[in-house]
């Protein structure tokens, strides 16, 4: 495992250095002068200019200011961003907080959901109650989730008004300590279930149709030869053959479960990465933008990263490829 | 005969289809089969004649949807489990019928330890032995290393896999080993060392065993008592001896001679003339026909027999001609013992 797991980060190296390099080009393919680029279309300081042309050594060849630009991430200095008067490195720590508070429930309620229907559902393939699910699948991920997220504010937001609309913390009162965490819980509710509505129709199709590949190998008759309940060779054995592609599917689709974020933070305000990224947009906020890129990228090879780790957790055929007690 | 003990194993005019795309495949068409207890008794037939789907429904392991009992009854020691629901099959499974199948890779879980795999079988059926012990004592009996307990099956060679599928249907402790061509997928050498195990194994252990094979030589060696199986029918059976030292079906002959003329020529595969038959159209009567030196018009009209060969008792035959084949051709029994 050890031995997996090194190879694995052998190859995270190279690519998280492929991203910076290629966050670095980025400056100087921005059409337009690379310090307008930097600085953004605000009123600048005097004297920032000089600072930055200095700090990134734009007057030097450009191997120097690969560099001296890798010399400033090693320092956690991203840039500054203007229109929030921020540091970018704070600035978007701060943000991915919230997105990661909403995602990684968003992925665990539907990776546990998913797999749990695909499960109920397989072992009956063709029946009403699997072409119910598979249907009800079909249409979560085809609906899209800003619809469906405007669709439930209208309902429990608006006429209902059982939960809050919008944001992730009440604003006419700011409770504290317990009650702080409650509130945004109760704010958390709208956008997690459109979010996840949409994951646990991908992770049940794709569990449905790997559970029943499980289910048809060989070993499940081995299973059953041996007096093994129904129940139990589902639970035992097709499981952990079925989870393998699972996570494997999920983890490497997180890159793109981060649009699924951008649309439900923008439809319910809530503040985290995907709003800010569309905000810097708005404000031609080209540091904080290029700061998005860099640490959601480095998030995406990270995730891929406890995939392999999780694949190999997984399935001892992985493991061993990289010797015996690796 | 039937055998003078107690049978573990009662199959009468049994009848098995598959529905597949559309065609019906009558697996088995009134097949017959008896097996005592703590008797080894052998199946053959060539590949598609339906051997495994037998192995298979005698443990209710047959594809529910697609396959349908139309025929015919399955009775183990003494109780009719012809229509079995899957939960009550489970009572069946393991104990007193234990199965081995034939490719060991395939068969195991990928992602289980060995020794897990084994505990399963000990904790369902005796779930008071102290299991780890067991597992290790199950091991050595099949004569696989100790340390194969936290191997997985990709880490062992062929021949370790089918000893330790075997070591999972023994752990059931049953009083029937089917073994469904147990050895094919093995070379040479593994393929002898196996096959003198499950022969030693049998003995120590008492039980029956239903040996299944295309290879005339392994039931030859391992075997007391034979079933000759063509296109989904039992033709011929009786004692060892009697069915490959005096065959009275067509078929057997044709087997045995084929068998002589590869042994002779060194040549690689057995075969009979004429195409293997399919199963999804055969002709009414006997299906051999198509292929038999002996065929005459009655043989396409009803599949004749069983009828009693002349000379052993319990020998049987399904087959018209029997007294001009058994006594027209004699095929020196396979001498070969695999063991
Ligand atoms: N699940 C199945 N569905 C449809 N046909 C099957 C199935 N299993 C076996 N058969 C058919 O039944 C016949 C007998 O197969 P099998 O019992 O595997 O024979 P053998 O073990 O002697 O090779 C073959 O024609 C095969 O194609
Ligand atoms: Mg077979």
């Amino acid at each position: 495992m050890r031995g997996y797991l090194l190879s694995r980060l052998a190859w995270a190296g190279p690519i998280v250095f492929c991203i910076l390099v290629i966050n670095f080009l980025i400056i100087h393919v921005v059409p337009g002068d690379p310090i307008q680029a930097l600085v953004g279309d605000f009123p600048t300081p005097p004297g920032y200019i000089e600072q930055i042309r200095h700090e990134f050594g734009l007057d030097q060849p450009i191997s120097t200011q690969l560099g001296l630009y890798l010399l400033n991430l090693a320092e956690g200095n991203l840039g500054f961003s203007f229109a929030n008067r921020q540091p970018v490195l704070g600035l978007v720590l701060d943000r991915a907080r919230f997105t990661l508070l909403l995602m990684l429930q968003a992925l665990t309620a539907a990776a546990i959901l998913g797999v749990v229907l695909a499960l109920a559902a397989a072992p009956r393939a063709g029946s009403l109650y699997d072409s119910g699910i598979t249907a009800l699948s079909l249409i979560g991920f085809s609906v899209p989730i800003f619809w469906l997220g405007q669709i439930l504010v209208i309902v429990f937001a608006i006429k209902l008004r059982w939960l809050p609309a919008q944001g992730m913390i009440s604003l006419r009162d700011t409770p504290t300590g317990w009650a702080a965490v409650t509130d945004v819980l109760w704010h958390l509710i709208l956008p997690a279930f459109s979010v996840t509505i949409y994951y646990v129709a991908i992770v049940a199709r794709v569990a449905r149709a790997s559970v029943l590949d499980a289910m048809s190998q060989d070993f499940v008759l081995t299973a059953k030869a041996k007096g093994l309940s129904r129940r139990y060779v589902l639970w035992r054995h097709v499981l952990p053959n079925a989870l393998i592609p699972v996570v494997t599917v999920i983890g490497y689709n997180f890159g793109y479960s981060l649009t699924g974020a951008i649309l439900v933070e923008t439809v319910f305000a809530w503040p985290g990465l995907g709003n800010l990224f569309i905000t810097s947009i708005g404000n031609r906020d080209y540091p904080l933008l290029q700061g998005i890129f860099l640490l959601t990228a480095i998030a995406v090879v990270i995730a891929n990263v406890v995939t392999d780790v999780l694949y190999a957790a997984l399935d001892p055929r992985v493991r061993s490829s990289y010797g015996r007690n690796a | 005969m039937p055998p003078p003990r107690q049978n573990i194993l009662e199959i009468e005019g049994l009848t098995l289809s598959y529905r597949a795309r559309g065609a019906v495949v009558r697996a088995m068409d009134g097949v017959n089969l008896v097996v005592g207890d703590g008797e080894a008794v052998g199946l053959v037939g060539e590949s598609g004649s339906g051997k495994s789907s037998l192995a298979r429904v005698v443990l209710g392991l047959v594809p529910e949807r697609v396959s349908r009992i139309e025929a015919g009854r399955i009775v183990i020691a003494g109780r009719d489990v012809t229509r079995l629901t899957q939960a009550e099959w489970e009572g069946v499974r393991g104990n007193p019928v234990a199965i081995v199948f034939q490719d060991p890779l395939s068969y195991l879980n990928p992602v289980m330890q060995i020794g897990r795999q084994i505990a399963e079988s000990i904790l369902r059926h005796t779930p008071d032995l102290k299991v780890a012990a067991r597992v290790d004592e199950l091991l050595e009996l099949v004569r696989l290393p100790p340390a194969c307990a936290t191997a997985y099956p990709h880490e062992l060679s062929g021949g370790m896999r089918q000893r330790a599928l075997l070591a999972i249907a023994l752990a059931c402790r049953p009083r029937l080993l089917i073994a469904d061509e147990p050895t094919t997928a093995l070379d040479v050498t593994t393929q002898a060392e196996i096959l003198a195990l499950l022969k030693d194994l049998r003995q120590r252990l008492g039980m029956a065993m239903l040996l299944i094979s295309h290879d005339l030589g392994i039931v030859a060696s391992a075997c007391e008592r034979i079933y000759v199986m063509y296109a989904g029918h039992t033709v011929e059976w009786g004692r060892t001896q009697a069915v490959f030292g005096y065959p009275a079906h067509p078929y057997t002959i044709g087997l045995l001679k084929a068998a002589q003329a590869a042994r002779n020529a060194q040549g690689r595969f057995a075969t009979i003339s004429g195409d293997p038959p399919n199963l999804a159209e055969l002709p009414t009567g006997c299906p051999f026909v198509p292929r038999c030196p002996y065929a005459m018009a009655e043989c396409s009209r009803a599949m004749p027999g069983p009828f009693d060969a002349q000379g052993d008792a319990g020998h049987t035959v399904r087959c018209w001609r029997y007294h001009e084949t058994a006594s027209g051709i004699a095929v020196a029994r396979p001498a070969r013992d695999a063991g």
